[in-house]
């Protein structure tokens, strides 16, 4: 009994250092990722894409600013456009 | 193309322009203090701003802001060019009618009852006194104003000018109130859909605005049940009264939003007998009026419309 509880921490021990040296290895020969700094300071961060901010959903909600590809409206035959602003009294 | 929107006037604000995204967003930030700013200088409902200051000095000289000043002084240049239908003397007749608080808490059904028995014809506008060197104007003794409409003309332009400065092209809509500023980029000018005052959610026209100003008035906006008679906000100054039109809107384009908004009332009071006197005279002018059977008139040009109603133009 003594002798199987040492053969089974033996291979524990094995298994655990094998699979530690196996991801070294792995990790050791994975492609390096991808500089985000092609410039000489190697300490700047890369600027960060700038997503814009998603139109409100309730404009009663205290309003807000967004941005979005200008309307098309460059024919007067065209009726697929929604109109910029809107005009009703107030 | 970027856009800010906000409450204010208790109404909706939305600014449009191009240009550098940083550039445009200092254009919003001083855009959004001069609409506050207004908002707090020509409110009726506050007693302390400056508009309320005024009714209570009637018949006395008094120092006014450089903003209040011009207002007064755009205000009272159009009254005779509407032949007086354009009157802001009719706070009295207003608050009578109903229209005592801010429209948010005015209930929708039973506004209180009227404060006088008789209709409170208003005094004539173009009697209200100016002396540019001091800054200073005066009411005639008696008289009470309510600057709501072109105020929010006159702060749409004002705004869209500010904004100019920072952005390649803009457009201020306060309320409907609208002014632009240069095209948006290849764009052959801006769209500005017309509600339609029977179905607010749909619009019943569009317009196709180059330069200049946009405004609207409509007996369908800002109404109320007094005693079970229904009633608006546009007072006809000729009897103390929301006016009787046959129609229920009139858009006008002009070359300010103060300008425009002045003569969309004064169109909307004088119906189609006076309507296309008052504006085939002044320049850069037109006015398209919606009746109640949903019918389109007007003075509005075919190239400054891209649709009516569905239709082709």
């Amino acid at each position: 009994m003594k002798r199987m509880k040492s053969v089974l921490r033996l291979w524990m021990a094995s298994v655990s250092l094998g699979g530690f040296l196996g991801g070294w290895v792995l990790l050791a020969h994975a492609p390096k990722p991808a500089s985000t700094n092609s410039g000489s300071n190697s300490s700047a961060v890369a600027p960060m894409p700038t997503l814009a901010p998603l139109p409100p959903m309730n404009a009663d909600i205290g309003g807000g600013q967004f941005s979005q590809p200008a309307p098309s409206i460059p024919s007067f035959q065209s009726r697929s456009f929604l109109p910029v602003m809107r005009t009703g009294g107030s | 193309m970027h856009f800010d929107h906000f409450r204010a006037m208790t109404t909706e604000i939305l600014f449009a322009a191009e240009g550098r995204l940083e550039h445009v967003r200092l254009g919003f930030r001083e855009a959004r203090a001069v609409i506050r700013d207004g908002e707090r200088r020509f409110t009726r409902f506050s007693p302390d701003s400056e508009l309320m200051q005024l009714n209570r000095v009637a018949g006395q000289w008094w120092p006014v802001s450089s903003e209040m000043f011009d207002v007064l002084t755009k205000a009272k240049s159009y009254v005779a060019p509407t032949r007086g239908l354009f009157n802001p003397a009719v706070l009295p007749a207003l608050v009578a009618s109903g229209y005592d608080r801010s429209i948010e808490l005015l209930p929708k059904n039973g506004a209180g009852p009227a404060s006088a028995s008789q209709p409170i014809s208003p005094p004539d506008f173009a009697e209200l006194e100016t002396d540019p060197d001091g800054q200073r104007v005066r009411l005639p003794r008696g008289m009470q104003i309510d600057l709501g409409g072109i105020a929010k003309g006159w702060l749409a332009t004002r705004a869209a000018e500010c904004l100019a400065t920072y952005a390649e092209s803009c457009a201020v809509s306060a309320g409907g109130d609208i002014t632009v500023v240069g095209l948006p980029k290849d764009a052959q000018g801006w769209s500005v859909g017309v509600e339609d005052p029977r179905q607010p959610d749909q619009d019943i026209a569009t317009l196709i605005v180059r330069s200049g100003s946009v405004a609207t008035s409509s007996v369908a906006k800002r109404s109320w049940r007094q005693r079970g008679e229904l009633r608006h906000h546009i007072i006809d100054p000729r009897t103390g009264q929301p006016a009787q039109s046959p129609w229920l809107s009139v858009t006008v384009v002009a070359p300010s939003a103060s300008e425009a908004e002045a003569f969309a009332k004064a169109c909307l009071i004088g119906g189609p007998q006076l309507a296309p006197q008052l504006a085939e005279n002044r320049p850069g002018m037109a006015y398209l009026a919606i009746d109640r059977a949903g019918h389109l008139q007007g003075s509005l040009q075919s190239q400054e419309l891209s649709h009516v109603a569905g239709m082709e133009i």
